[in-house]
């Protein structure tokens, strides 16, 4: 058995092309429903309870998501739960106070940026509208490329063209159903893509759990791998600071839980349920989907380097990929799943990965697009019909598609990939903090302060590995003295924004609120 | 904290992983579908929308046996 053995078969192909086939054709239906501009963003604001939070965890459990907490499991086995915890706490803290989300769904404003003008200026929403979609765009730019990597390890396919045609071909899908349905199609198709992606992950579980021994395997297994997240160096890898750490836990802790509170594709579900209330409870009831997001995946990562290790052959030629910089280790899960599920399964398992990819995309590219028309555009020109602003939204769709494409072909991510979003997060999280929760909870909070403070989010680029490295070889060039590192980076960009929003606020106060004000862009 | 109590902490939050994607399938699954009916409705004859206060009414509270 080598490398890239599968076990997908021609049956496995029939089962994801009828998957896809019909997620078209509901996306096509769903365009019927679709009357106005709220109809087409957020549904007009008719999701319920249920249907909000299968749809949230169908873009919140998405490709991207699997590839990277199964890489995280295969690289830092069960210390890597310790997003998990970080996560399921933030969710449980908003739905049971509804901190930040009650107040911003009792606004009923269609996108964050709407808030920033209602609360300061028209300025401050183009401003952060801008910040927002560029951090949104950077961070969606490696879904593709994540995908891509798990259809070559699970089908087997290695011709690169072919395998760039498949991927290019499902992102024109995602892009033909969001473009004519909006939100109405997002959230059907969502809705099936959640169940299938339920039914798909719970198959792979058992596999899992199956190939690891059962529960007393997968404890045994615990006694021999990284379980302490406060450990900078990985016990399994004996590498120096290949670990988690104290600082790359305070720094994850602080991202991911104003992440959970403040992700755009996030509040975008929560400003499309009916009421505040029904929104507070979508983050109570989110924390199940939350937990799942970020286990199942991390045992199936757990369980590839459980195989890799028993299976030493396979396991040095994975290895030997990776030093060549051939493979990396996103694609220890996808590789390990092609082997260990049987075909006809495996096909149902691959659909319900790629309802897992196209379910995130088309939200994310809803939103960021919805941010487009709704907050840059509309309020450059003066405002905007609405018939115009469906059509901006959906030419921004297809555009942000065409970038994803370009950036998904030759970016190379060159850190784990969950450092890598956190970090391009933190371009609009850091910023969009002290202005949204200052803005509902400080009197004081002003529009030079909330502009200084979106302003300084753009320091979030320096976390990437590459700017790191650009800092330390013109700063720091003495490798045995300081070095800036990611984590480092990560905490200095997230409480800037915050430093610098509170003095700015008070040394230039707003001299009347915005909502007084007749003379802009009309909100909603 | 002891390697050990690390490892039953993780052991607990794998569980609750496995037991509450099962769980949503079955609590969020069927009764997901009746509303998506309900909203498909509401969109037809254009009610959403309707920031009516908090007392959403039917298909906010969850109730397995739905």
């Amino acid at each position: 058995m080598g490398l890239f053995h599968t076990e997908f078969g021609t049956v496995d192909w029939i089962i994801v092309a009828v998957y896809l086939a019909g997620s078209i054709g509901i996306g096509v239906w769903a365009n019927r429903y679709v009357g106005g501009l709220s109809d087409y963003l957020v549904a007009g604001r008719t999701l319920r309870i249920r249907l909000a939070l299968a749809t949230m965890t169908g873009t919140e459990l998405g490709l991207v998501t699997v590839m990277y907490v199964a890489q995280l499991g295969y690289t830092k086995q069960f210390a890597s739960l310790y997003l998990a915890v970080i996560e399921v706490f933030g969710l449980a803290v908003i739905g049971v106070t509804g901190l930040v989300v009650y107040r911003l769904r009792q606004e009923a404003v269609l996108t964050v940026p709407e808030y920033y003008q209602r609360r300061y200026t028209q300025r401050v929403r183009v401003v952060g509208a801008v910040m927002m979609v560029l951090a949104g765009v950077l961070n969606m730019g490696v879904f593709l490329k994540a995908g891509s990597l798990f259809l070559v390890g699970v089908t087997g396919l290695q011709d690169p063209l072919a395998l760039k045609l498949i991927m290019s071909g499902l992102l024109l899908m995602v892009l033909f159903y969001t473009v004519l349905g909006g939100m109405v199609s997002v959230v059907i198709t969502d809705l099936i893509q959640f169940l299938v992606l339920g039914v798909g992950s719970l198959i792979v579980s058992y596999y899992v759990l199956s190939e690891l021994g059962g529960i007393g395997g997968l404890w045994e297994l615990s006694a021999s791998t990284y379980v302490n997240p406060l450990l900078i160096d990985n016990p399994v890898t004996e590498a120096k600071a290949d670990g988690v750490g104290p600082w790359m836990l305070t720094a994850q802790w602080l991202t991911l839980s104003i992440a959970v509170m403040l992700w755009p594709a996030t509040v975008s579900r929560t400003l499309a349920v009916k009421t505040p209330t029904v929104a507070r409870r979508l983050y109570l009831f989110s924390t199940i989907p939350f937990l799942a997001r970020r286990t199942l995946p991390a045992l199936w990562g757990i369980g590839a380097f459980a195989f890799f290790a028993l299976h030493t052959d396979l396991g040095s030629e994975f290895q030997q990929s990776i030093d060549s910089k051939q493979l990396s280790t996103l694609s220890a899960m996808p590789l390990y799943l092609a082997k260990i599920i049987p075909s006809g399964l495996l096909g149902l398992v691959t659909a319900a990965m790629l309802a897992a990819f196209m379910s995130t995309h088309d939200s994310y590219l809803l939103c960021w697009s919805g941010v487009v028309a709704q907050d840059i555009v509309a309020p450059l020109c003066g405002g905007l019909s609405d018939r115009h602003r469906v059509l901006v939204t959906r030419i921004s769709i297809v555009v942000i598609g065409a970038f994803l494409l370009f950036w998904g072909l030759w970016y190379e991510v060159g850190q784990e990939l969950w450092d890598y979003l956190a970090i391009t997060g933190t371009v609009y999280l850091s910023g969009a903090l002290p202005v949204i929760v200052g803005g509902l909870y400080w009197r004081r909070a002003s529009s030079a302060g909330a502009l200084a403070a979106l302003v300084c989010g753009v320091m979030g680029v320096c976390g990437l590995t590459q700017v790191i490295d650009a800092i330390n070889s013109v700063f720091f060039p003495d490798p045995e003295g300081f070095q800036v590192f990611p984590a480092l980076m990560m905490l200095l960009t997230m409480v800037t924004p915050t430093l610098v929003f509170i003095p700015v606020s008070l040394l230039f106060p707003d001299r009347r609120r915005q909502d007084q004000s007749p003379d802009t862009e009309p909100v909603s | 904290m002891s390697d050990w109590a690390w490892r039953i902490l993780w052991m607990a939050i794998l569980g609750g992983g496995l037991v509450g994607m099962a769980g949503l399938l079955l609590v969020i699954g069927a009764g997901s579908v009746r509303e998506l009916r309900l909203t498909l409705e509401e969109l037809r004859h254009g009610t959403g929308d309707d920031d009516a206060g908090d007392e959403a009414g039917a298909g906010d509270e969850i109730r397995p046996s739905e």
